[in-house]
């Protein structure tokens, strides 16, 4: 409960001539019994959604020649054991019961996560323009429609999605991570996955380069709003603190010398009456109560962001845009930059590498044409910024996320390692997003959102997928 | 790729026997050694040699065979990867500048092709980087009949058959409202017409003289083809008849074949489950660039996307080479490594069928062509 | 009838490979082994069916009868035998439905519109039969239909007659090509078109702009036929096919809603003498009906609509239309024009004229034998008669009443839908 003014407490008290150690000395009149304070609806946690648990169920066996634990690191011959939805298990000989169900295929890796997405949400808020750092893709998302790009995600082995609203609008919202699930109860996997923001995107037209590269500042601009929106949030959590304690402080002081005060205000009033005075209560000073700053919700998105909490997706394509909206970001130490789009990012690399900027990509199909600010993009850039050591990401960009593995192999054509490109489907993508401790990758602990193949990753063809804890055979 | 894989000793056997070989090369003769070198869909040769000269492949074979009997100042081309023959489109409208539909009457089967078609339009040469070396040139599908085509090469516009095909099509955009016909009854009634008439065009397809394309969609339009071809007694290529694949028994006994439109990204699965049925079938079939607005790097991007979802990689390899050079009736100069033909060859960094593979060279008639795949774009 | 059994089929009687029961109005078979082999030529009962009724449409309703099926025929109809045999049996069956006016075409593609008169033309180039709703004719029970294309030329090409079942090509599903020549009165013929003005840009600024103009477009191409039937010189392309119909080889089948364009088709009969004349979509033929038996020109009815009103130039249908011209006398088709709802289909229509005043074997003439024979099909279907083709509808109570159902579809012997698939 927030304390009440000082002056006004007093002033009741003082009023009703109830002295203050009457509530405490006489019992007789017992207060009104108010009936035990309902605790304030709190605000909702933030807690990570409750992975579907199957109930004691059998465990599933997963047995296969070659077992992906995570990238660059493969067992030969190996199981996955996995009881309630997670992986409880990996190695070989792993003991089973009697109703363990055993699937065998080939191999064994993560499933694909889409990182860049419209699956799951409808095209009005795919391209919802009116966006802002608040709206949640999480509740435009819907496990209908689409029916059959989501059974296609599934069958080429993604199992989630990285899903956007306002795909173009400047600020874009927060992304969520969505399976592609037939069902409502499985879709969400995190609401709250990243801010997304465009810098020079073409919006029912492109600006020129000046309207472009201010967008990099204003971008600037708003994480730096963040921080101060933070800031003043947590100085005014501080004030508070200390008010309080002024406030109990003197509270305690006057209590001490009641009777005294109280002669002295009615000498007060006295001396007014005989002055033909209005009675002017006495102010004190601790009365100022410190200003509660305005709740934002956007604000509080950017202060997220600003703290590093929450990865900020930022398209851009222009070197021009590329380069201010570099420079606009530098001094956030916190913030986690991931660059999407990245047409002209080449003459970066190395700068990208240094800073940590994951760069997500959305390679070019062959007979396919790049138009608008994409134009010019050559997969050859997947090469260029893997070499320099970027962190590279690769996404479908729109409601075909089955093409992810079909893409995958485009940017290896492209210069990215094999490797390079299954991590970037898995374990790359999850690190991205916050998923890591829960999915991208074969570990104990894990949540199973597995693929059973009949090859290599990226090349074999699911046979199996294990998603929101069951099994399902393709 | 390959079904079969030639031991070294069969293979020089079988390829050293072509006449050609017994010819003495001349001084700009080279020779160019790859790891794969793809005769044919059928066919590759591990660490494979193919010699040219004079614009020709003189000699095709294991290069443990054949690097021996070559003098030593012939140059010699190693390459990491695969070779193969540079890709025929099936049908194609690069070149034509001024456009490839005449809309002004439904009927032009006399009109040639060949005369709208520039050899230096800049489309040609995006077309060579992506390894696509020759294609049919043929009309939009504006006419009924629009014109009679050539067969072309993407790199100098050598002409390899200036009068190669009559171009119909039996579908919408050449029915048009304002000139008859407006109706497929229409169109039939008039193209039966004239193939019993005989005249011009039409006439050489019924003496065999020229080769027949007929430009079809839905699978109803296939079948009313199919029916007219029947009654007419003639073959022709279905251009654009991605629904072959339910008609397949019925296009092997008839002798048609298939071109059909690029795959891509975001293609059906029927489209996969048609191709499949055509393969069993043993349809000849092909790609083509002339329904769609994508580069011709498609070509080999929905053939490698064939792949992946298991259809035989022989017959895909072939229908991107042979099996387009023999429905254009030009398989005597293209779509193979083999000796005698046109030195169209391409360097790979992979199997081609791969998605993760990229082009490395292009040579059109022995000489390499300044291309690399990014420049298709 | 006692010695039409079964047995004297001059042949072994053999349940080929199906054995058929039917259980509460559901159909289930299982494959029966045959005895011995069968000689070749000895004609194999492959399917018997019986039910309470058979309604032939050929001038007798069996109560309780069993149907013989070899090959795509009927073999043998015999009373008697329900339900003492391996075959199914049901509560009633009929011949299968043919609709001389299903309308499933490719709207403006099906029609050759350069020109208002092509007789010359073949509807069935312009089909599809991939299109689904053919399968959705074959479940209702209309098992043949005379392919017809959009009205929007006057005199508009050859029709065929074929089975809404089988393999998707022409060549597999024709009963008879050539079966009648197509033409339009009313708006359709002329809807959309106007005067030239300035330069000709499509095919609408030379065709009739009113129905005189569609009127007189007829008339001069009869009239033309009939200088070219007498005089070489003067013959043009399809003269023959105009004149088969004047000298009434085949009938010409008008569309003609509104009573003003039966009117006018009744007088072009006269006029020029069309031996056989019928009159499709002919809502308002109940206003003047002396008038179709004064010229003997027959009808097919479009199907009943809300309000009355057709989809046709607004022609009013009444309920007895029917009714009132069967009574005197006047061949009448029902149809369904393309009409794929619950309440548009054919079936539908045989109930609505039976509430209409038909009795249930008028109305099952009107969508059976009448239509084959306006089609000139008789020979091969409309009705069950030992020799036709076995197209049957198999009911689960009184066909076409509203609490009966289609249990199964029998097309060319073979048992192609049931309700249990």
């Amino acid at each position: 409960m927030l304390p009440t003014s000082l002056t006004r407490s007093l002033t009741l008290l003082l009023a009703v001539g109830a002295p203050l150690w009457a509530l405490t000395d006489d019992p007789a009149p017992a207060p009104v019994e108010t009936p035990e304070e309902t605790p304030a609806p709190e605000e909702p946690v933030e807690e990570e959604p409750v992975e579907v648990v199957a109930p004691a169920e059998p465990a599933t066996l997963l047995r296969a020649e070659r077992v992906h634990v995570r990238p660059g690191e493969v067992l030969e011959n190996a199981e996955v054991l996995i009881r309630g939805g997670f992986i409880v298990a990996v190695g070989q000989g792993l003991e089973v019961d009697e109703d363990t169900i055993i699937v065998e295929g080939k191999e064994v890796c993560a499933g694909f996560i889409d990182p860049w997405s419209t699956l799951g949400i409808d095209s009005a808020s795919a391209s919802d323009l009116g966006t802002e750092a608040s709206t949640a893709t999480a509740k435009a998302a819907s496990p209908f429609g689409e029916k059959y790009a989501r059974q296609w995600a599934r069958e080429a082995g993604v199992l989630m999605t990285r899903t956007q609203v306002g795909q173009n609008a400047f600020v874009g919202g927060l992304g969520a991570i969505l399976r592609p699930s037939a069902s409502a109860e499985h879709l969400v996997v995190l609401d709250d996955a990243n801010l997304n923001v465009t810098c020079g995107v073409s919006r029912g037209g492109r600006g020129d380069v000046f309207d472009r590269v201010m967008e990099a500042d204003r971008i600037g601009s708003m994480i730096s709003g963040g921080l101060s929106y933070r800031e003043a949030q947590v100085e005014y959590a501080y004030e508070l603190k200390e008010w309080e304690a002024a406030i109990a402080e003197k509270e305690a002081e006057l209590e001490k010398d009641f009777k005294k005060a109280k002669k002295d205000r009615e000498k007060e009033i006295e001396k007014a009456e005989e002055k033909d005075k209005e009675f002017k209560e006495e102010r004190y000073k601790e009365d100022k109560r410190p200003r509660t700053p305005r709740y934002d919700a956007d604000s509080e998105v950017f202060a997220r962001v600003a703290h590093g909490e929450l990865p900020l997706v930022v398209e851009a394509h222009g070197a021009a845009e590329l380069r201010a909206l570099l420079a606009a970001t530098e001094g956030f130490g916190r913030l986690r930059l991931v660059i999407s789009g990245a047409t002209g990012a080449a003459p970066f690399a190395k700068q990208l590498a240094e800073r940590d900027i994951a760069v997500l990509l959305q390679p070019l199909a062959p007979g396919a044409r790049a138009n608008g600010e994409r134009s010019g993009f050559d997969n050859s850039l997947f090469g260029t910024l893997a070499e320099a050591g970027v962190e590279v990401l690769i996404g479908t960009g729109g409601d075909r996320a089955a093409d992810l593995p079909i893409l995958a192999h485009l940017a290896i054509a492209g210069g990215l390692e094999r490797e390079a490109a299954f991590e970037a489907l898995t374990l790359g993508a999850a690190r991205t997003f916050d998923l890591a401790d829960r999915f991208g990758s074969v570990e104990v602990g894990k949540v199973a959102e597995l693929l059973v193949l009949d090859g290599a990753p990226l090349q074999g063809r699911p046979t199996h997928v294990f998603t929101a804890g069951e099994v399902v055979e393709l | 790729m390959g079904i079969s894989t030639l031991t070294s000793a069969l293979a020089g056997a079988l390829l050293l026997a072509a006449p050609a070989a017994a010819e003495t090369p001349s001084a700009e003769a080279f020779a160019l050694i790859a790891d794969h070198v793809a005769v044919d869909g059928g066919t590759v040769i591990e660490n494979g040699l193919v010699l040219v000269d004079g614009g020709k492949i003189l000699a095709v074979g294991p290069a443990a065979d054949l690097q021996g009997t070559l003098a030593d100042t012939i140059r010699v081309i190693e390459h990491e990867g695969w070779l193969t023959a540079g890709i025929v489109a099936a049908n194609g409208t690069y070149g034509m500048v001024s456009g490839a539909d005449d809309s002004t009457r439904a009927f032009l089967g006399d009109l040639e092709l060949r005369d709208g078609f520039d050899p230096d339009d800049s489309s040609l040469a995006k077309a060579t980087g992506a390894g696509v070396t020759s294609f049919g040139l043929t009309s939009g599908r504006g006419n009924v009949a629009g014109g009679t085509g050539a067969v072309v090469k993407t790199s100098g516009g050598t002409m390899l058959n200036e009068s190669s095909h009559l171009a119909l099509c039996l579908a919408p955009p050449a029915l048009r409202g304002n000139r008859f016909p407006t109706s497929y009854a229409g169109a039939v009634h008039a193209v039966e017409a004239r193939f019993t008439e005989g005249q011009g065009a039409f006439g050489k397809v019924v003496a065999g003289e020229l080769g027949l394309e007929v430009a079809v969609s839905a699978r109803h339009e296939i079948r009313r083809a199919l029916d007219l071809l029947k009654r007419t007694g003639l073959k022709a290529t279905l251009r654009g008849a991605d629904r072959a694949g339910d008609f397949a028994p019925e296009l092997a006994e008839a002798g048609h074949a298939v071109a059909l439109s690029p795959l891509g990204m975001g293609t059906s699965p029927w489209r996969y489950e048609s191709i499949t049925a055509l393969v069993e079938a043993g349809v000849p079939f092909a790609f083509g660039l002339a329904d769609t607005g994508s580069g011709a790097d498609c070509l080999r991007f929905g053939a490698a996307l064939a792949a992946r979802e298991g259809i035989d990689r022989g017959a895909l390899w072939n229908s991107l080479t042979a099996s387009p050079a023999a429905m254009l009736g030009v398989s005597g100069r293209v779509g193979r490594v083999a000796a005698g033909l046109d030195a169209d060859l391409v360097l790979w960094s992979g199997d081609p069928l791969e998605l993760t593979t990229t082009l490395e060279a292009v040579y059109v008639d022995g000489a390499q062509v300044e291309a690399t795949e990014g420049d298709a774009k | 009838m006692s010695d039409r059994t079964l047995f004297q089929l001059g042949a072994p009687l053999l349940f080929g490979a199906l054995s058929l029961t039917a259980n509460a109005g559901e159909i289930t078979w299982e494959v029966v082994e045959t005895a011995e082999p069968v000689e070749a030529s000895a004609p194999v009962v492959k399917l018997l069916l019986s039910a309470d009724k058979i309604y032939t449409a050929a001038g007798d309703v069996i109560d309780g009868g069993t149907i013989a099926i070899a090959g795509s025929k009927i073999a043998a109809v015999v009373p008697g035998a329900s339900g003492d045999h391996e075959g199914l049996h049901v509560g009633a069956i009929t011949p299968g439905m043919v609709d001389l006016s299903p309308r499933i075409h490719l709207a403006d593609l099906s029609v050759e519109e350069s020109s208002e008169t092509i007789p010359y033309l073949s509807t069935t180039d312009g089909i599809d039969l991939f299109d689904k709703r053919w399968e959705r004719l074959l479940r209702t029970g209309v098992t043949s239909v005379m392919y017809t294309p959009a009205d929007e030329a006057c005199i508009g090409g050859m029709m065929a007659v074929l089975k809404t079942g089988g393999e998707p090509s022409i060549e597999d599903r024709l009963v008879e090509a050539d079966v009648a020549l197509r033409g339009a009165f009313g708006s359709h013929a002329s809807r959309g078109n106007h005067p030239v003005y300035g330069r000709p840009t499509d095919h609408f600024s030379r065709r009739p702009t009113t129905r005189m103009g569609t009127e007189w477009v007829h008339r001069k191409s009869f009239y033309d036929a009939l200088a070219a039937m007498k005089n070489e010189e003067r013959q043009f392309e399809g003269w023959e096919i105009l004149a088969s119909v004047l000298e009434g080889e085949r009938p010409y089948f008008v569309q003609a809603s509104a009573t003003q364009d039966i009117r006018t088709a009744i007088y072009l009969k006269e006029e020029v003498g069309l031996p056989l004349l019928v009159v499709d979509a002919a809502a308002e033929a109940w206003k003047e009906p002396g008038l179709l038996v004064r010229s003997g020109t027959a009808a097919v009815l479009p199907p009943h609509a809300p309000q009355g009103r057709t989809a046709i130039d607004n022609g009013f249908l009444a309920w007895n239309t029917a009714k009132t011209l069967v009574d005197l006398g006047v061949p009448v088709a029902l149809s369904s024009h393309g009409q794929s709802s619950v309440t548009g289909q054919l079936g539908a229509q045989a109930g609505y004229a039976m509430r209409g005043g038909l009795t249930r074997d008028e109305a099952i003439a009107a969508v059976t034998i009448t239509p084959a024979r306006l089609a000139g099909v008789d020979d091969r279907v409309g009705s069950i008669e030992v020799g036709k083709d076995a197209d049957l509808i198999l009911w689960s109570g009184e066909p076409f009443a509203a609490t009966s159902r289609v249990v199964g579809v029998v097309l060319n012997g073979e048992v192609v839908f049931t309700s249990s698939n």
